[in-house]
């Protein structure tokens, strides 16, 4: 048995070009397999992009998935990994935003959906997913602990109006971390372009009280990850929209610098996050 | 006239009507040498935030009927917060609105109670509407938010958007938040006011910025259950225009202040069935 389980973060670009895009991650996977990342969480929409044309071409994101796939296996990497996918659900083909999570050995685990879309999701066809889910997550060589995890992404963790808390929805779920792919407006605030600076300012404090308050609350710990890109993939060097770290109890554990590529991970106390079935009163 | 003077005061709320009282005209009276027109107070200035306010509630419609007099002599209008028993037997949490001539101009009630709301016997509102503040032929249409309706709860409608779009020019925030006490999660009490702090402040900000609705909040200077207390109150009080504070008081203590808005960004023209009444 593991006492501890090593979860990454990669504070990545995530451009509208698929290509670029694998080779970015495939050098955050690389890293994450040099320092023994057990689960390794990138942006929203890291894969495919979070861009209008994401769905021009679905073989070739479905070819980029599996290559993805293939080399987080290889190099012995678990996934929490954010993308734009046309998912077959029960009723069809769905466009949804996501996180895929997939054990170091490859196995794919399940996804968690965006449960609050936005107007860009509206306009990329993406339909939001009532449905709050846990993760199960399996950890250390033999599976035989796992944690339950609630996938947000981006606005899913700040709330919206007249909607569900996901948050504390996940809470009373009994999950025991939360894992926040994000990748919020930041570096042009559309309704007026001249209060970007101050709009940055108010939405980057705006993340930080979430963060702070939800872990606080919750004694739940947050890791967040987001784009250091602009939302639409254009290429931008200035502060991402939240901070991207680990918040347990209301403080931050771990943060990196706001711009740019930066990496992370941090030691989970298994213990704390471990996830206990419930009894089974049958068995008494 | 172009301009309106909102103010507001950071006062002590205690368990007592009586210092209550004074507290509030001497913030009347500051509100008078300085041409106030309309003086905001902390939630439940006037009744206290106590279990016990309604043990004697003949003292406090006293009070509130010195209180109406005494703003009306001073030509100062109030919105003034206070616990309430109303007349169809409910007990509220109110801000209650008075022109400067002292003519009773509505009242609006906590929308969202908390725990100790529900200890004090206090009904949350659902109910969201405005206050029509009238100035020369035109008024001014206020909503009014006590304490977390600006906040927010899971799962609830957000109040600020909801009272923007019913056309709310001017958001009156009368507030007393928890603060200086240990959080039941185990955690630090300093952490868990700075973590409320911070959610306060960036509530009050985003709000006026997405919304465009300038915001006057005022806090209560003393603990929450009215004891004596010098520290940093739980949130800020000023007024905030497009996500900035404009006018900021000191934390801790007796403060005053007031902010002069100009009318043609937040009157409109008054309906007729007003003006024939």
């Amino acid at each position: 048995m593991t006492d501890i389980v090593r979860f990454g973060g990669a504070q990545i670009p995530c451009s509208s070009s698929i290509d670029a895009n694998l080779i970015t991650l495939k050098k955050a996977i690389d890293w994450a397999a040099e320092n023994d990342v057990e689960y390794l969480v990138t942006p929203e929409a890291a894969l495919s992009g979070y861009s209008d044309d994401f769905n021009d071409n679905p073989a070739k994101l479905a070819d980029a998935l599996a290559e993805i796939e293939l080399y987080a296996i290889k190099k012995h990497v678990g996934l929490c990994l954010g993308t734009l996918w046309n998912e077959i659900e029960f009723n069809g083909n769905i466009k949804r935003n996501q996180i895929r999570y997939y054990k170091n050995d490859g196995k794919f685990l399940g996804i968690t959906n965006k449960n609050i879309t936005i107007e860009q999701d509206a306009r990329m066809g993406i339909v939001n997913d009532h449905r709050i889910l846990g993760m199960i997550l399996p950890v250390g060589p033999t599976s035989e602990q796992v944690i339950l995890a609630g996938g947000l992404i981006c606005v899913d963790l700040f709330g919206t109006i007249d909607r569900d808390n996901v948050p504390s929805v996940l809470y009373s779920m009994g999950i025991k971390l939360m894992i926040h792919a994000t990748n919020g407006m930041r570096g042009e605030w559309p309704t007026n372009p001249e209060e970007t600076e101050l709009a940055d300012e108010v939405m980057d404090h705006w993340h930080d009280a979430n963060f702070r308050r939800y872990s606080f609350l919750s004694k739940v710990p947050i890791i967040t990850v987001d784009n250091c890109y602009m939302m639409d993939g254009k290429e931008y060097h200035g502060k991402t929209s939240s901070q991207s770290g680990v918040i347990i109890n209301g403080r931050w554990a771990t943060k990196v610098p706001r711009t740019g590529t930066q990496y992370f991970y941090y030691d989970f106390n298994l213990k704390d996050i471990v996830y206990t079935p419930p009894i089974n009163t049958d068995t008494l | 006239m172009t301009t309106i003077r909102f103010a507001g005061a950071q006062i002590p709320v205690t368990p007592y009507t009586q210092t209550n009282v004074m507290e509030i005209r001497r913030a009347i009276d500051w509100a008078a040498e300085n041409r106030v027109d309309y003086l905001v107070t902390p939630e439940a200035s006037l009744s206290g935030y106590t279990k016990d306010f309604h043990n004697n509630h003949n003292r406090i419609i006293d009070a509130l009927l010195e209180i109406e007099k005494y703003a009306a002599n001073k030509h100062v209008g109030l919105c003034l917060g206070t616990l309430w028993d109303e007349l169809d037997g409910i007990r509220r949490n109110q801000i209650r609105f008075y022109n400067p001539e002292g003519i009773f101009l509505g009242a609006v009630n906590k929308h969202f109670q908390i725990e100790y709301d529900t200890e004090v016997g206090v009904l949350g509102d659902s109910r969201k509407y405005l206050i029509a503040l009238p100035i020369n032929d035109k008024i001014i249409p206020i909503g009014g938010l006590i304490c977390v309706d600006m906040y927010g709860v899971p799962d609830q409608p957000s109040i600020p958007y909801i009272l923007k779009n019913l056309g709310a020019t001017v958001l009156i925030h009368s507030t007393n938040g928890i603060r200086n006490i240990k959080p039941t999660n185990g955690l630090s009490t300093e952490l868990s006011d700075q973590i409320a702090n911070d959610w306060h402040d960036i509530n009050l900000r985003r709000a006026s910025f997405l919304r465009r609705t300038p915001i006057l909040t005022v806090d209560n200077c003393y603990m929450f259950d009215g004891t004596e207390y010098y520290g940093n109150t739980s949130s800020e009080s000023g007024v905030l225009i497009d996500g900035e504070w404009v006018t900021k008081v000191p934390r801790s203590g007796t403060q005053y202040f007031y902010y002069d808005l100009p009318l043609t960004n937040i009157a409109i023209d008054m309906p007729d069935f007003f003006k024939s009444t």
